[in-house]
């Protein structure tokens, strides 16, 4: 019995400090539990973002500036042709067990990203392009990085590559057993990293405390004495939990509560996030055996003046001030405000009845009383795809059917599950209309590879690009790789903002808005300096730090 | 006992194949959302896939699942990437106990609403079980659960709370009514009219009369809180495998779904069970 | 007392049937300036995030909500009726594989089922028709705990007295069935009609929250329901919690329907 009863009472009496007053660890939230230790085999952004709090990258991205800086590395160096890149190595550092890291780390790290038989999701970030960087040691303390073509963004991409421990994990990795390794509860005895803190202790579904890393290589730091995350379902129970002052720091909040917050809490509103709402039309060859209504339907929006309709017909600041409290960015392109190097034009959208029609009865379309009929006498009618689980997009997705009942277009609004919904996007291609949101990821064009090039993986409306391109597509493809080679920044920008432009006019995604990032904390947390990118506050966890001594 | 082991045997076989085949149904797989959501080629997703066995087919699959089964490991989590049971037990452990501990405060409040509600029809005590069933009937787990926080903060004694409280209507209605129905039954009238009163006639001819269904009751209301306290977990953040299971269930992971339904239809067969071994004891007794 | 369980039908149909008419406006006009607006004479009831007019929007409700609830239930019942007799009657096989089938039909993720379902259904088709499906299917898929207390009566009442003395004089299964278990079925048919009723109202919001349900902007308490939680951050106001009156109300009748039917019994 002491067996079933010992468990629960340490963790209620594990609960009561948080009760008291804002002290030890600092206590976030997230929706789910990481699934492991080792970043090789994270593909989701939860664990993504613990795993940052524990292991050292060799440079990072400043979340004030946007741009990358050493972290690990003590400086890198560009040959002028972009193609090579000598890193030096900080000396001294050590892992969190003692253990001196080397060249050889970074060596065995890359290796493991790149081995195809472990079939990491880390594994494209090291091959722009399709063409893996190769890797060579010059000393123990320096490393000659080698890139196929000029490659841009390639110092941002030391970001996102967590360096590993040799020699704990070059064993199970030759044994094969690597993946089994270091898992969330059996990891938590045999880890090592170079991060700012390291796991203590892991209550299933329950909550992760971590512990400050006594070997961190930056002295006095991290000045947090540990951080215990919670796993909390959902954003109203988090932010109840946060209004009781259980929890000290809150990212992305429902913004209604977070408006209502009281002064114990310091409320930030960064502006526009990396975030997208968008809605994006079935422009695919369709599939033989479908919907033959889907035929006509797509006659109607292949034609750019339909999509430029909808577009004018957007209220955009209802859908901001009715789903978002307010809390949010009106958008033109998928480039949003965040994007403070890359934003070609800021101005937002004006709604536009009168040109929305007239590009409808350019296009043939009628009205016949508050009905559109389509140059064959058909109403025109629409169903629009939303995520059922997303309340501001159901909201959204209710505020466009009235909009677009303005200009006689009759929406139906089907609600689907997640997944469901993704698989109508991307495998069945059985849609008309859906509403999505996608995150950049980071400040930069090269976040937006996996969308814009022909044949990209969330080339979603039209994603076998590759058979029939628009002539546009083919501009923005083209554009889209220069980018990556293109070594000037200011030759960079042009390109992209004339990618923004062509976006902006054919609309191959209409984009609504971009939710602002909101960040709430305890007064008492000091040092916050929230990013736009991923992980927001937590960029520089190392140097925040409780405001007075604690009991 | 042969035919009962048969039985249990051939249903948790069949509950773990239906998982897979419903699973298989279900549009999209476990890295549906990662596709939706990352910057990765498809040809990284496809290997990644590949690592997974996620391409196999169905069968493949399931018979991949049940010889892990052999390495005492009950499958391996998609998503976990660790076995199934070490993921399982601690969380079965938790929820076992949460609605063990509510079932028997549910019923012991509902016994002591029912006994006095059912000797005096119309009394105060029946008026107030009819309006607090009618009310707490009409307010589904997720939201009591939702208003008790609001309410009372989180304690950890709430989800014990909102278990019972869910199940106490149902159960307080069917205790009263078969009390009712006992009391009304001639024998126990007869007692009556010979002055047997108080406890000695609850306890030696009201409640025999009153068991069966009750009994039959208690085997069902199990498996109905263990249902119930899937989203109570959920919605109070209790690490049971009701939390577990629901995130397996929207991250497709199915050999954790496969393992939690079989956990839990194993539980309600031995509810099942018991209550009917309850039963016939009873019944050779009367 | 069958008086008050027609008195309870006949409300509730009444209120699906005249509600939508008795509504002071659409259900789906935004007022997009008076949104999240407090009671006034324009709106009973105030107005939702994206000010609509809650009080319409409750009436409106009332007609989903309760023909999805009551069609579901009917579907169980009955079901749950035939399974449960022709257990109770049936060949001892019969009995043991129902039986199964129930603890199977107990344990299953279901909710897969449905999901795939919604999927293989067209985007394209009405909203309130892909609802009436899923919804068939939801009804379909209970029947085995109704069963399970129907072949329990039904097995009570087979071993009677009378049932024997029916059979001794020659009566066919179906006949003892029809004549002498049916009638007693009432009452346990009843109170399960009762309870699974709101039940099933309730269930709606949770199919909602997973894509099955009738999706904006067609209002249904169930969907009402669920918009109070997120209220529960920003401090809950008494016209917010308004949706939890007709769904409290309906199990509150469906209990007084059902009550004082021991009246009855002997």
């Amino acid at each position: 019995m002491t067996k079933v009863i010992r468990p629960i009472a340490a963790s209620f009496f594990a609960l009561l400090p948080l009760l008291a007053a804002p002290g030890g660890p600092l206590v976030i939230s997230q929706r789910s539990e990481p699934r492991t230790w080792n970043p090789v085999f994270a593909i989701d952004a939860n664990t993504r973002d613990v795993l940052r709090l524990v292991h050292g990258r060799l440079g990072r991205i400043n979340g004030q500036s946007q741009q990358p800086e050493p972290y690990l590395a003590e400086a890198w160096q560009f040959s002028p042709s972009g193609k090579r890149c000598v890193v030096q190595l900080r000396r001294g550092v050590k892992f969190s067990d003692g253990h001196p890291f080397t060249a050889d780390d970074v060596l065995f790290s890359f290796a493991l990203y790149q081995d195809p038989k472990l079939a990491s999701p880390q594994k494209d970030l090291l091959a722009p392009a399709g063409k893996p960087i190769q890797i060579r040691k010059l000393s123990a303390y320096s490393l000659e990085l080698t890139f196929a073509e000029p490659f841009a963004p390639a110092a941002r991409l030391f970001d996102g590559l967590a360096i590993l421990p040799k020699h704990i994990l070059e064993a199970p990795y030759r044994e094969g057993t690597l993946n089994r390794f270091w898992t969330l509860a059996e990891g938590l005895n045999r880890f090592a990293g170079l991060g700012p803190f390291v796991p203590a202790a892991y209550l299933p579904g329950q909550k992760l405390s971590l512990r400050p890393n006594p070997h961190f290589f930056r002295r006095g730091q991290p000045r947090l004495p540990g951080i215990e995350i919670l796993f909390v379902a959902d954003q109203v129970a988090e932010m109840l939990r946060f209004q009781r002052g259980e929890i000290d720091l809150l990212h992305r909040p429902l913004p209604k509560p977070f408006a209502t917050l009281g002064p114990n809490s310091a409320k930030l509103d960064l502006g526009a996030s990396l975030d997208y709402h968008f809605l994006v039309f079935n422009l695919n060859p369709l599939p033989t055996a479908i919907d033959p209504g889907l035929r006509i339907r797509q006659s109607w929006f292949t034609h750019r003046e339909f999509r430029q309709a909808v577009h004018l017909a957007l209220d955009r600041e209802a859908m901001i001030s009715l789903a978002f409290d307010g809390r949010a960015t009106p958008l033109r392109s998928h480039v949003t405000p965040a994007n403070r190097v890359w934003l070609a034009d800021p101005k937002p959208p004006r709604r536009d009845l009168s040109q929305a029609r007239a590009l409808l009865a350019q296009l043939g379309f009628k009205q016949n009383g508050k009905q559109l009929l389509d140059p064959q006498g058909q109403p025109v009618r629409l169903t629009l795809a939303v995520n059922a689980a997303n309340n501001n997009q159901t909201r959204m997705a209710a505020i466009l059917q009235q909009d677009l009942a303005d200009l006689g277009i009759e929406l139906q609004i089907a609600a689907l599950e997640f997944r469901s919904l993704v698989d109508r996007i991307l495998k069945k291609k059985d849609y008309d209309v859906a509403l999505m949101a996608l995150s950049s990821g980071d400040a930069d064009p090269n976040a937006e590879m996996n969308i814009w090039p022909l044949g990209a993986p969330m080339h979603m409306w039209n994603l076998s690009a590759a058979q029939a391109p628009a002539p546009w597509e083919r501009e923005v493809d083209e554009l889209m790789q220069q980018q990556r080679r293109e070594l000037s920044p200011a030759t960079r920008r042009a390109l992209y903002a004339r990618v923004q432009e062509i976006v902006a006019r054919e609309l191959p995604l209409v984009p609504l808005v971009s939710p602002n990032l909101l960040v709430a904390h305890k007064v008492e947390l000091e040092g916050v300096r929230p990013s736009l990118l991923p992980p927001y506050a937590l960029w520089n966890v190392e140097e925040l730090r409780w405001s007075s001594p604690r009991r | 006992m042969v035919r009962i082991f048969l039985r249990s045997f051939s249903l948790l076989a069949a509950l773990a194949f239906f998982t897979f085949l419903l699973a298989d149904w279900a549009p999209g797989d476990f890295l549906t959302q990662f596709e939706a959501s990352s910057a990765t080629s498809a040809e990284a997703s496809e290997a990644l896939r590949n690592r997974l066995a996620l391409d196999q087919p169905l069968l493949s699959r399931f018979s991949f699942w049940l010889a892990s089964w052999s390495r005492g490991e009950c499958g391996v989590s998609l998503a976990y990437q660790t076995s199934v049971c070490g993921l399982l037990a601690p969380r079965l452990l938790t929820t076992l106990q949460l609605n063990f501990l509510a079932t028997l405060l549910a019923w012991l409040s509902a016994a002591s609403l029912a006994i006095p509600a059912a000797s005096r029809p119309k009394g105060w005590v029946d008026l107030m079980l009819s309006g607090m069933a009618s009310l707490l009937l009409g307010l589904p787990e997720i939201l009591l659960a939702l208003l008790a926080v609001w309410l009372f903060g989180f304690h950890s004694f709430l989800p014990y709370a909102v278990l019972a409280l869910a199940a106490l209507p149902t159960l307080a209605l069917h205790l009263r009514a078969s009390f009712t129905e006992a009391l009304a039954h001639p024998a126990v009238r007869a007692s009556q009219h010979y002055g047997i009163r108080g406890f000695a006639l609850w306890w030696h001819y009201v409640l025999p009369l009153a068991a069966p269904p009750l009994i039959a009751l208690a085997g069902l209301s199990f498996g109905g809180l263990l249902s119930g306290s899937l989203l109570v977990e959920a919605a109070l953040g209790v690490p049971g495998m009701g939390s577990l299971v629901l995130e397996a269930v929207e991250a497709r992971d199915t050999a954790v779904v496969a393992a939690g339904v079989g956990a839990s239809g194993l539980l309600l067969m031995a509810a099942n069970l018991l209550s009917r071994a309850a039963q016939e004891s009873l019944r050779s007794r009367l | 007392m069958k008086q008050r369980l027609i008195w309870f039908l006949a409300l509730w149909t009444a209120l699906a049937l005249l509600g939508p008419r008795l509504a002071p406006h659409p259900p789906e006009k935004q007022f997009r300036t008076q949104a999240a607006a407090a009671p006034s004479a324009q709106f009973l009831l105030g107005t939702d995030e994206l000010g609509r007019d809650r009080f319409s929007r409750l009436l409106h409700a009332s007609q989903w909500s309760l023909f999805a609830g009551a069609s579901a239930t009917v579907l169980t019942l009955f079901l749950g009726l035939a399974l449960g007799l022709s257990s109770a009657a049936g060949p001892s096989w019969w009995r043991a594989a129902l039986h199964w089938a129930a603890d199977l039909s107990l344990s299953l993720p279901w909710l897969y089922l449905l999901i795939a379902f919604r999927s293989f259904l067209p985007l394209s088709l009405a909203p309130g028709v892909a609802f009436v499906l899923i919804i068939t299917l939801v009804g379909l898929l209970g029947w085995a705990a109704p069963a399970k207390f129907l072949e329990a009566a039904a097995q009570e009442s087979l071993a009677s007295d009378y049932v024997r003395a029916s059979r001794a004089m020659g009566a066919s299964t179906f006949f003892v069935l029809r004549r002498h278990v049916m009638p007693h079925l009432g009452t346990v048919l009843v109170p399960q009609f009762c309870l699974l009723l709101p039940q099933y109202v309730l269930a709606e919001s949770a199919l909602s929250f997973l894509g099955l349900g009738l999706g904006e902007p067609t209002p249904t308490w169930g969907t009402m329901l669920a918009n109070v939680r997120e209220r529960l951050t920003v401090g809950l106001a008494w016209w917010d919690l308004a949706p939890l009156l007709p769904v409290a109300a309906l199990s509150f009748s469906s209990h007084w329907g059902n009550s004082h039917r021991e009246d009855k019994l002997p």
